[in-house]
């Protein structure tokens, strides 16, 4: 499978482009949207299951960014800072449409003894052939986390957040982080697992 | 991992030092690091030049009209119009709005020609009056003669 190619831009780059989008350079701010609209648009794709709705969310994510410019003082990356907004953006729209209270359990079915028994060492997922097949299992088995564990396992292992991003990002603790990083990839083991039949024999 | 430090990571309680160090054990393990190798292969998702129209409308709604550069013929176009009109105000004839003015006869110069200057002086006078649009009173014209000429000296003569 070819994954399409990520738009990235080097620091001195993003920080002259974020220079001259606070002076309300528009183009500059296009090319900030350019490098990072594929990548709000698949957290947010993830975090809300109505396309159309992932789509509008991810347009206001631009949009606040665009309004709030000048408050960007820089102490957290624009990479953090953007998915801040869209993470903030997903959580408003969790409590607007009055989604039951998120549990941090990934799944309520699954017991600690499930995820203990999913943990085994020998399990190498690097060595599996990535075909479309197991990448739409991959997907299904995030889409069913909570959003809490997704959220981390997303801003992680997907868009490379340190721990200290992801807790600035989600203004929660690092241990919480990593206690729900590590909750997200047993889960998605565990799923990845049963996919494959191959009971952790990878 | 033991169970009971599991169970502490789905309740979200604080962890001892030495829960802690397990955990980032078992995040650095070889298992947990394929795992984020799966999740870090799924795909973005590249938006469509129709979803990126519509942000580019929506951002340019909020954005402030942008000071663009005009070009010169669009000062210059309103510049020289007003030039010219100022032009025209300066230079243009002037007519007369109100009721018209009287020109002012010389007298003097009746009494001290005869007949013959004071016909000249006062033609000369009616045409300059009237080449400047100013109405010249009939009245006037009829007065001369009688007020200021002595018919007597043609008798004389």
């Amino acid at each position: 499978m070819v994954l399409p190619e990520r738009r990235m831009m080097d620091a001195a780059t993003e920080e002259a482009l974020l220079s001259r989008a606070k002076g309300r350079d528009w183009e500059a701010f296009g090319r900030i949207v350019d490098a990072y609209q594929g990548r709000v648009l698949g957290y947010i794709r993830r975090m809300v299951r109505d396309e159309e709705e992932a789509q509008d969310l991810a347009q206001e994510v631009f949009i606040r960014a665009y309004q709030s410019l000048d408050r960007f003082d820089g102490r957290a990356s624009l990479r953090t800072w953007i998915f801040r907004i869209a993470g903030n953006l997903c959580i408003d729209r969790s409590r607007r449409i009055k989604r039951r209270p998120q549990t941090v359990a990934p799944d309520p079915e699954i017991e600690a003894d499930d995820l203990l028994n999913s943990l085994d060492e020998r399990w190498r997922p690097d060595r599996l052939l990535l075909d479309d097949e197991l990448v739409a299992c991959i997907d299904a088995a995030v889409d069913s986390l909570s959003d809490k564990l997704k959220n981390v396992l997303y801003l992680h292992d997907h868009e490379g957040l340190a721990y200290e991003e992801i807790a600035q990002a989600l203004d929660v603790p690092v241990g919480t982080v990593k206690s729900r990083l590590f909750l997200a990839r047993a889960h998605l083991q565990k799923q990845v697992q049963a996919y494959l039949g191959q009971g952790g024999e990878a | 991992m033991k169970k009971e430090l599991l169970d502490k990571l789905m309740a979200e309680e604080a962890l001892t030092a030495a829960e802690m160090l397990e955990l980032e054990e078992a995040l650095e393990s070889q298992e947990s690091a394929g795992v984020a190798w799966l999740a870090g292969r799924l795909p973005d998702e590249e938006p469509s030049l129709e979803w990126r129209s519509r942000l580019n409308q929506r951002l340019a709604d909020h954005a402030p009209a942008p000071a663009r550069r005009r070009p010169v013929w669009h000062w210059l176009a309103p510049l020289g119009a007003a030039a010219c009109l100022g032009a025209a105000l300066v230079f243009a004839p002037r007519f007369p709005e109100g009721p018209a003015p009287t020109a002012r006869f010389d007298e003097s110069e009746m009494v001290a020609s005869g007949l013959e200057d004071a016909m000249v002086a006062a033609y000369t006078a009616v045409s300059a009056a009237e080449s400047v649009g100013v109405s010249y009173p009939d009245a006037r014209r009829t007065s001369v003669a009688p007020t200021y000429f002595d018919w007597s000296q043609l008798e004389g003569r």
